[in-house]
C-alpha cells in the first residue's frame, strides 16, 4: 500500500492490519490516531498527525511508512 | 357569460381560477397552451434521519452530554428549496412612465434571500398578499392613477371610466388591458383568500361536535350546581336561617340560573352554526367574485393580453409562494397544499357533501402536493411541522386514501383520467375508520369505496439511493454490503443516500460490523461502529460506560470531508435503526 492510499484510508477508516504476523489497530481518537497492537491497548500510542503516525510509530522496529508495502488487510 | 361553479369537471387547484381556465380553454382552445404556473423545483431532502434535526446529542469521553448543532444539515448543500418564478414586466409602449400595473422579480425585500416575484401596483387599486399562514388580503386605495392605471373608488371593483383621463402618460390601448390586469390580480387573490377562509370554516365546523359535547357537559354541571344551590336554600328555609344567609344563597341560585340561561342560547351550537354559515357565505361570495373578476378580465382580451394575464397569474402565485417560503422554508408547498385543500372542501360543500365527504374531497385535492410538502419538510428538520400542526393533521389522513375499486362516484378519489392501479374484491376492501370519527356517525358508506392499497416491496425499494430507507422493524436498509470484501477504504464520496456495511474480522475470531452513511449528495456524513476495535478503554459510552458502539461524524471541507475529532454515543433513534448490528453485530 502506498503512502497516499494509506492516508486516504485514514480519512474515513480505522485500519486493522497485519504486519509480519502481528495485527495492529489504528483508531481515530481526539483528532489524532491511537495506534498499537490490537490486543495491547495499554501500550497504544497516540499520534497527533498522520505524519507522526507514519514516521514515528514503529512496528517491530520499523516505521509505519516503511512497513506500508508489506501490511496486509484480511 | 354565466358563472358556472361546477368545479368538479377538473382537478381543483389553488388558483381558484380553474373554472375560468376551463371556460377559456373551451373558448380559445386554438390560442395556445396555458402559461404554466411558476416552476417550482424542490430537491428531495434525502438526509439521514439521524441528523435531520440539525442537532445531535453529543458526549465526550467524560460522559458530558451536550446538544450541538451539526453542520451536516447545511453542509450537504442539497438546497432544500429552489424556486423559479416567472416574471413579466409590462410597460406602456407609448409612455416612459410605468403602467399602472407591473409584475416582476423583486429580490430581497428584507426578509428573504430567495428570488421572489412580487406584484406591484404602483398607484391605485394595489393589493397585497399576506403570509404563509394563509392570511391574504387585498386593499384598494382611493387614489387617482398616475400612470394611467385603474382606480378603485369603492370596494374591490375598478373604475374603468377613470382610465379615460390618465394624468400622466396616455395609453392608446392599455386602458382596458390594465383594467383587466387589475381585475385578474384581485380575482386571483380573492379566490385564494376565499379558499383559506373556507379551510378555517371547515376546521371550525369539523370541531363542532366536540364543542357541542363539551357544552352539554358544562350545562349539566351548571344544572347540578343550580339544583344543589336550590337544595341548600330549602335547608336554610327549613332551619329558619337568618335572612342574610338566605339572601346570599338566593344570589348563588340566581348566578347559576343566569349561567344556565346563557348556555341555553348556545345549545346545539346554534351560535356557532350561524357563524360557520356566515363564513361560508362570505367565502362563497369572495370566491365567486374572484372568479367573476378573472372572467371579466379575460373577456374580450386579445391573445397578447391573454398571455399577459396568464403571466400575471403566475406572478401572483409566485409571489405568494415566495412569501410563504420567506416566512417558513418549505412553506410554499404547504401553502399550496392548504389552498388545494380549501378548493376541494369548497366544491364538496357546494355539492352538498357532508363533513366527511368534504374532508375526502379536500384531501384528494391536496394529495398531489403532499409528497412535495413532506419532501421539503424533511429538509427543514421538522420546523414546518411544528409551525403548521393543523396542516400536519389533515395531511396525516392522506395515507388512508387510495384509489377506488369500482366505478367512480361523485367523490371518487381517483384522479380524472387515471385508472385504478389495482382492483380488489369488494369483500376485501378494508373498512376505513377514517373521516372525522364523529360519534354516532356512520362512515362505512363512504369508506367502503376506498381501501389502502398495500405497498409491495417492489414499490418500496424502486431506487435504493432515492433516500435512506428503513425496514418495517425500524432498522435501516443497507444499500451496499461490503462485508464479504473485508475491511477496505471507504470512499469519502459515494452514491447518494448509500448505507455501506463493512466488517472487520479480528484475530480472536470476533467480527465488528460498521455502517457508513452518505448524504443526498453522496458525501460521507457519519459512521456507526458496533464495537470498540479491540480497544475497550477508549470506547466507553452510555450512562454507565457499558456501550462500546459509537459514532463518528464527518464534516464537509473545501477539499472533501474531515472527521470530527470526537466520538459520540448513539441516539435512541440510531440505536433502533442499527440494533441489528449492535452488541456484537451480525455474525
Amino acid at each position: 500500500m502506498t503512502e497516499k492510499s494509506f492516508c486516504e484510508m485514514l480519512e474515513t477508516t480505522e485500519p486493522y492490519f497485519y504486519f509480519h504476523g502481528i495485527d495492529y489497530q489504528i483508531c481515530a481518537v481526539n483528532g489524532g490516531f491511537l495506534a498499537g497492537e490490537s490486543d495491547h491497548e495499554d501500550e497504544d500510542i497516540w499520534f497527533a498527525t498522520k505524519d507522526d503516525l507514519l514516521y514515528k510509530w514503529k512496528l517491530q522496529g520499523v516505521a509505519l511508512i516503511e512497513a506500508l508495502p508489506e501490511i496486509e488487510f484480511l | 357569460m354565466g358563472l358556472n361553479l361546477d368545479m368538479r369537471r377538473g382537478l381543483p387547484d389553488s388558483r381558484g381560477g380553474n373554472y375560468f381556465r376551463e371556460q377559456e380553454k373551451e373558448k380559445k382552445s386554438s390560442k395556445g397552451k396555458q402559461t404554466s404556473s411558476g416552476a417550482e423545483k424542490t430537491s428531495a431532502p434525502t438526509q439521514p434521519k439521524q441528523t435531520q434535526t440539525g442537532f445531535s446529542q453529543r458526549s465526550d469521553p467524560t460522559g458530558k452530554h451536550t446538544l450541538q448543532k451539526t453542520d451536516s444539515g447545511n453542509s450537504r448543500g442539497s438546497g432544500f428549496h429552489k424556486e423559479v418564478v416567472e416574471s413579466t414586466t409590462v410597460e406602456d409602449k407609448s409612455s416612459t412612465q410605468k403602467s399602472g400595473f407591473s409584475s416582476g422579480e423583486r429580490r430581497g425585500g428584507g426578509f428573504s434571500t430567495q428570488p421572489q416575484t412580487a406584484v406591484d401596483i404602483s398607484r391605485g387599486g394595489g393589493f397585497f398578499s399576506g403570509d404563509s399562514s394563509g392570511n391574504y388580503g387585498f386593499r384598494t386605495e382611493n387614489a387617482t392613477p398616475r400612470g394611467g392605471g385603474f382606480s378603485s373608488a369603492t370596494g374591490y371593483g375598478f373604475d374603468k371610466t377613470a382610465t379615460t383621463t390618465p394624468r400622466n402618460g396616455g395609453f392608446s390601448r392599455p386602458v382596458s388591458q390594465v383594467s383587466r390586469a387589475g381585475e385578474n390580480a384581485l380575482g386571483n387573490v380573492q379566490a385564494g383568500a376565499a379558499n383559506v377562509t373556507e379551510i378555517f370554516r371547515f376546521l371550525y365546523e369539523a370541531g363542532q361536535p366536540s364543542r357541542t359535547t363539551r357544552e352539554e357537559e358544562q350545562r349539566r354541571e351548571i344544572e347540578n350546581n343550580l339544583a344543589r344551590a336550590q337544595r341548600d336554600m330549602e335547608i336554610l328555609q327549613q332551619d329558619n336561617a337568618p335572612a342574610a344567609d338566605r339572601i346570599s344563597q338566593q344570589n348563588i341560585i340566581d348566578y347559576w340560573q343566569r349561567q344556565l340561561d346563557a348556555f341555553s342560547t348556545v345549545l346545539d351550537g346554534q351560535v356557532q352554526q350561524k357563524a360557520t354559515q356566515a363564513t361560508s357565505r362570505l367565502s362563497d361570495q369572495m370566491y365567486e367574485q374572484g372568479l367573476r373578476q378573472m372572467e371579466d378580465a379575460y373577456r374580450g382580451a386579445d391573445p397578447f393580453e391573454v398571455g399577459f394575464l396568464r403571466a400575471e397569474e403566475a406572478a401572483i402565485r409566485g409571489a405568494q409562494r415566495g412569501l410563504a417560503n420567506a416566512v417558513l422554508p418549505g412553506g410554499a408547498a404547504a401553502w399550496q397544499t392548504v389552498q388545494n385543500f380549501g378548493t376541494g372542501i369548497r366544491e364538496s360543500r357546494q355539492a352538498g357533501g357532508d363533513l366527511g365527504e368534504q374532508l375526502q374531497a379536500g384531501l384528494k385535492a391536496a394529495y398531489p402536493l403532499q409528497k412535495k410538502y413532506w419532501a421539503v419538510l424533511g429538509d427543514t428538520g421538522g420546523k414546518a411541522e411544528e409551525l403548521t400542526p393543523f396542516l400536519r393533521g389533515f395531511l396525516d389522513e392522506e395515507p388512508k386514501l387510495s384509489k377506488p375499486t369500482g366505478e367512480k362516484d361523485a367523490f371518487s378519489l381517483g384522479f380524472e383520467g387515471e385508472e385504478p392501479k389495482t382492483s380488489k374484491p369488494a369483500a376485501e376492501v378494508e373498512k376505513d375508520p377514517f373521516l372525522i370519527g364523529f360519534e354516532g356517525e356512520d362512515s362505512s358508506e363512504v369508506s367502503a369505496n376506498y381501501y389502502s392499497e398495500p405497498e409491495t416491496d417492489d414499490k418500496k425499494e424502486v431506487d435504493p439511493y432515492s433516500n435512506i430507507h428503513y425496514h418495517e422493524d425500524g432498522t435501516v436498509v443497507v444499500t451496499d454490503d461490503w462485508k464479504p470484501q473485508g475491511k477496505k477504504t471507504l470512499p469519502s464520496r459515494y452514491n447518494p443516500n448509500a448505507v455501506v456495511e463493512t466488517s472487520t474480522l479480528y484475530k480472536d475470531g470476533h467480527k465488528q460490523v460498521d455502517r457508513s452513511f452518505y448524504d443526498a449528495d453522496g458525501w460521507l456524513v457519519y459512521q456507526i461502529h458496533s464495537g470498540n476495535h479491540n480497544k475497550p478503554h477508549t470506547h466507553k459510552f452510555g450512562a454507565d460506560g457499558s456501550e462500546a458502539f459509537h459514532k463518528h461524524l464527518f464534516y464537509r471541507t473545501e477539499t472533501g470531508i474531515k472527521r470530527d475529532p470526537k466520538m459520540y454515543e448513539l441516539t435512541e433513534a440510531e440505536k433502533i435503526a442499527n440494533r441489528d448490528i449492535l452488541n456484537g453485530g451480525k455474525s
